[in-house]
């Protein structure tokens, strides 16, 4: 039954995706600069210096012990407006220059080696995996495109939790059990259990499927891109990029990099891909990347769809009103979208603001954050809680930020993909 | 026999033959659980030391974790080599460049 789904939801039923340049906010022309980031007093960036304070005091705030692991456990906060850092703080024996485990930040990373790769004609959203990457070329895997992954809709089947149910979790397999010498073989071998494009499921195996094929066109270059198309332009001098022993980039988990040089990557993001004025992500990336994956609209709700509004391998704040779903971020306006990571890891970037935000921690229990949270902790003040992070730092910035602009409107139908 | 004792019988051989089908049926899974705690610990350890740079104090705290206990640790300062040791499986990540960071050997 399944195969026979997926074998009527072929890739040339679906419509290709165009990207339409631009993005849905105006990009400033920023000064040109090198070496380290060019500061500002938050005065000057228009935040409100105590609230600025309590928002720090709340991010650094410990409660348990180096032992008990409990609370709060803050190792980096990097606020940057107008393009100009506007605070830095460390914690945890960390410093400016720790290469911190970014753990799923790193999937939206992987989105913008991508990006660089459409950019450079390498790839294409349309391909099938298969075209690049023999191991999803079986019946019902070959109907899987590059942009299913990329949204986390292929179909296969994968059960991603971590601590909580270690021996059926696909995820730690792929880790550090079967899937671990070869990461993206582990998935490609995965059942297909829904029709590629038409299901929404959090799935790391996507994210390294997807690294695995960019192998094939980049070929000898494999090793060195995400340096010289990211890391190298951007000046990331600290990032280190983790493969599995079939040497791909472990692109679900693996990326480690300094909370200034993550926030670099995401000031380049916020201006829609470019740099120092030379674009490094395909036109029209930044903006496939922040709009909803189709499937989500298709996909019955879960606790994790009330927590996250998957755009591809990046998370967006519109929520779903046809359902009744709230804005994942209350206190940030509808075109904030970010990355966020496993142990209390966020990139927050709200362009109605021209803010970006990093708050690298290493958080053992989670502040209850949305209705129904599993094993969460109800005291904001007892536990890294991303509302009262949120609200503290709305009331930095919001008295003084511009209205924010109407959200972008979802590019294709949500049906898309339906069989 | 008595009627107690086919019950007793008939209920311990359901157990068994449900235990037998749930163990083959998950057999890829429950085969390969072993190996995780001492992957998890040898290849987060290792990254935690030579690629954020911390020392083995804060390491030690970083992968703990309370499922599973650990039988023993191995580092190997010099080549940057991590063995560990849980349910009786070892497993071993080693450091490879200033780029691609650490690496579980398989």
């Amino acid at each position: 039954m399944l195969t026979l789904l997926a074998s009527l939801a072929t890739a040339a039923d679906r419509p290709p995706i165009a990207l339409e340049p631009g993005v849905p906010w105006a990009v400033p022309e920023r000064e040109r600069w090198t070496g380290p980031w060019p500061t500002a007093t938050p005065e000057e960036s228009g935040i409100d210096p105590a609230a600025l304070e309590a928002l720090a005091a709340y991010t650094f705030r410990r409660t348990g012990d180096e032992v008990d692991r409990k609370g709060s456990r803050t190792n980096a906060l990097v606020i940057v407006r107008h393009g100009k850092l506007v605070y830095e703080g460390y914690g945890r024996e960390t410093t400016a220059k720790t290469p911190l485990l970014a753990w799923s930040v790193t999937k939206s990373f992987g989105n913008t080696v991508y990006g660089a790769a459409v950019h450079e004609g390498l790839i294409s959203l349309d391909d099938p995996v298969c075209k690049h990457y023999a191991p999803m070329c079986g019946p019902g895997h070959d109907q899987v495109r590059v942009t299913d992954m990329m949204r986390m809709s292929s179909g296969l089947h994968w059960v991603e939790t971590y601590e909580a149910s270690p021996i059926f979790s696909s995820v730690t397999a792929m880790l550090y059990s079967r899937g671990s010498a070869d990461m993206a073989a582990f998935t490609a071998a995965q059942p297909m259990s829904h029709p590629p494009g038409a299901f929404w499921l959090y799935s790391s195996g996507d994210s390294n499927v997807l690294s695995a094929a960019l192998k094939g066109p980049l070929g000898a270059r494999y090793d060195d891109y995400p340096w010289t198309a990211l890391f190298e332009p951007l000046g990331m001098e600290s990032a280190v990029y983790e493969q599995d022993a079939a040497g791909t980039f472990v692109a679900s988990s693996y990326l480690y990099a300094s909370a200034p040089d993550l926030a670099r990557w995401a000031q380049m993001v916020l201006d829609d891909g470019t740099w120092q004025g030379q674009r490094l992500l395909a036109e029209g990336w930044v903006r496939y990347s922040t709009t909803i994956a189709p499937a989500f609209y298709t996909t019955a709700l879960s606790y994790e769809h009330v927590s996250s509004n998957p755009g591809a391998q990046w998370y967006v704040n519109l929520g779903d009103p046809n359902r009744s779903l709230d804005p994942p971020w209350p206190s940030l306006p509808p075109d904030a979208f970010g990355a966020s990571g496993h142990w209390g890891k966020f990139v927050w970037i709200v362009p109605s603001w021209d803010l970006v935000v990093v708050r690298m921690g290493d958080d053992r229990e989670y502040g209850c954050s949305y209705p129904g949270q599993p094993e969460c902790v109800e005291d904001p003040e007892a536990a890294f809680t991303k509302h009262r992070f949120l609200e503290l730092l709305a009331e930095a910035v919001k008295p003084h930020a511009p209205p924010p602009v109407a959200p972008p409107e979802p590019a294709e139908a949500p049906a898309e993909g339906a069989p | 026999m008595k009627p107690w004792m086919w019950i007793v019988g008939g209920v311990g051989s359901l157990v068994a033959f449900g235990g037998i089908t749930f163990v083959a049926l998950n057999w890829a899974a429950l085969s390969t659980f072993p190996a995780m705690p001492s992957s998890y610990e040898a290849k987060e350890y290792c990254s935690c030391r030579w690629v954020s740079g911390r020392d083995d104090a804060f390491c030690e705290r970083f992968v703990a974790q309370s499922t599973v206990p650990m039988q023993g640790r191995e580092v190997d300062e010099v080549n940057r080599r991590v063995t560990s040791r849980a349910l009786w499986t070892s497993n071993s990540a080693r450091y490879v460049d200033a780029r691609r960071g650490c690496v579980l050997e398989k």
